[in-house]
């Protein structure tokens, strides 16, 4: 069996970050930048800009005056919300390619925006954290499963069609057929990608079962959040909901109130980031 | 009261150097800021402590880039707090931000 470090050398042969995007996240990271930086690099890419022009524009971002250039969205949206619409512009491209098996690329995408959303609300509203990071580690959290299906595409309908048939988490079914599992290979492509660590971290412990990390670490906030998206039927593989860890499910009971309002929030904030998620038409 | 701290060399450069850019940036961010101090309202009112912190954290981004020391401090006082869910010395910062962008309105 290939190890996770082949799977994603050989991904990496066929599909690149494209480099806007990799120079961007680094400008992100960088407090000193400042938003020409940001208008040099991406207007190299004018399809770039018109679709970040068109995001930036969205009620997502429920700006009052129209923003027709790059610099004027820094100012308005934050250098890592630029960050984060890049990375969604780069991403969409990997997400294409029909049902196979078990497997829906565009299912997954569907999911990862919807863990985005759902990851970015309990940051704010229960942790109250700061929210891009979060957002962005959920856009990426599952890229794995991408890598995993186009490297090693058979093998990975097998651990769906055994997850669907009850053999185990889905980490577990793909350790399995695969040999490794998609946190550990998104984890290995992400850092190639000059992301925070926490995002790394957060791609890395996302299906982590034992209490090895913090409830409010980024890895806890993507697996409620995923618990969420897939209760709400979102989830790119059919199987069984994966319960929550212990530390986690009694989070999740004396925080019920809280969670409450998010569920009944989460629909709104679905139809205001629509165009974010938004197939290519 | 407090200073604005303006550092225009900052935001000029910050627009590349361009006098009309800078100007169309501070329209903008009049213009922003003046509906997420609305939203700020609001959120005190209806005690909604992530809105508070939200529209916060948008105007001291903002500020940020165009060099507005005064107004980045006290905008990230109010959602440091937002954030912490303590709505108490909202309305006191309120006060020095609306005087703060009061003063914004007269800045070229």
């Amino acid at each position: 069996m290939p190890t996770a470090k082949e799977i994603v050398g050989k991904f990496s042969e066929l599909k690149t970050l494209p480099h806007v995007a990799i120079k961007v996240g680094k400008l992100a990271n960088n407090e000193n930048s400042t938003m020409s930086d940001f208008e040099e690099i991406i207007k190299l890419d004018p399809v770039l800009v018109t679709r970040l022009l068109r995001l930036v524009n969205s009620p997502y971002f429920g700006l009052v005056q129209k923003i027709e250039s790059i610099s004027k969205a820094v100012v308005f949206t934050g250098m890592k919300q630029l960050r984060n619409l890049v990375a969604i512009e780069s991403l969409r491209g990997m997400f294409k390619g029909g049902v196979e098996g078990e497997f829906s690329p565009q299912k997954l995408w569907l999911h990862s925006a919807t863990v985005a959303i759902l990851a970015e609300m309990i940051a704010k509203r229960i942790f109250g954290q700061e929210a891009e990071d979060v957002f962005l580690a959920g856009i990426i959290h599952d890229i794995g499963l991408i890598v995993e299906f186009q490297i090693v595409g058979d093998q990975l309908r097998e651990a769906c069609l055994e997850f669907k048939n009850g053999k185990g988490t889905i980490i577990e079914c793909e350790q399995r057929c695969i040999g490794t599992d998609h946190s550990e290979v998104g984890y290995l492509l992400a850092k190639g990608w000059n992301l925070p660590d926490e995002v790394l971290k957060g791609i890395k412990t996302h299906h982590y079962t034992e209490k090895k990390k913090a409830v409010s670490s980024m890895g806890s906030i993507l697996q409620l959040a995923e618990f969420m998206a897939a209760k709400m039927n979102y989830w790119p593989v059919p199987g069984p909901i994966e319960p929550l860890p212990a530390d986690l499910a009694r989070h999740v009971k004396n925080m019920m109130a809280n969670y409450k309002i998010i569920i009944r929030d989460v629909p709104q904030e679905m139809e205001k980031a629509k165009e974010l998620y938004a197939a290519d038409e | 009261m407090v200073d604005l701290g303006w550092d225009r060399s900052f935001a000029l450069e910050q627009s590349g150097d361009d006098e009309e850019i800078l100007e169309e940036l501070l329209d903008l961010f009049r213009d922003s800021s003046a509906s997420d101090l609305a939203k700020i309202k609001n959120g005190v009112a209806d005690r909604d402590s992530v809105a508070v912190a939200d529209a916060a954290h948008s105007i001291k981004g903002a500020a940020a880039s165009l060099g507005i020391e005064g107004i980045r401090r006290v905008a990230t006082d109010m959602e440091k707090n937002g954030r912490e869910g303590d709505l108490e010395k909202i309305p006191d910062l309120l006060v020095k931000l609306e005087a703060l962008l009061v003063e914004v309105a007269g800045i070229k």
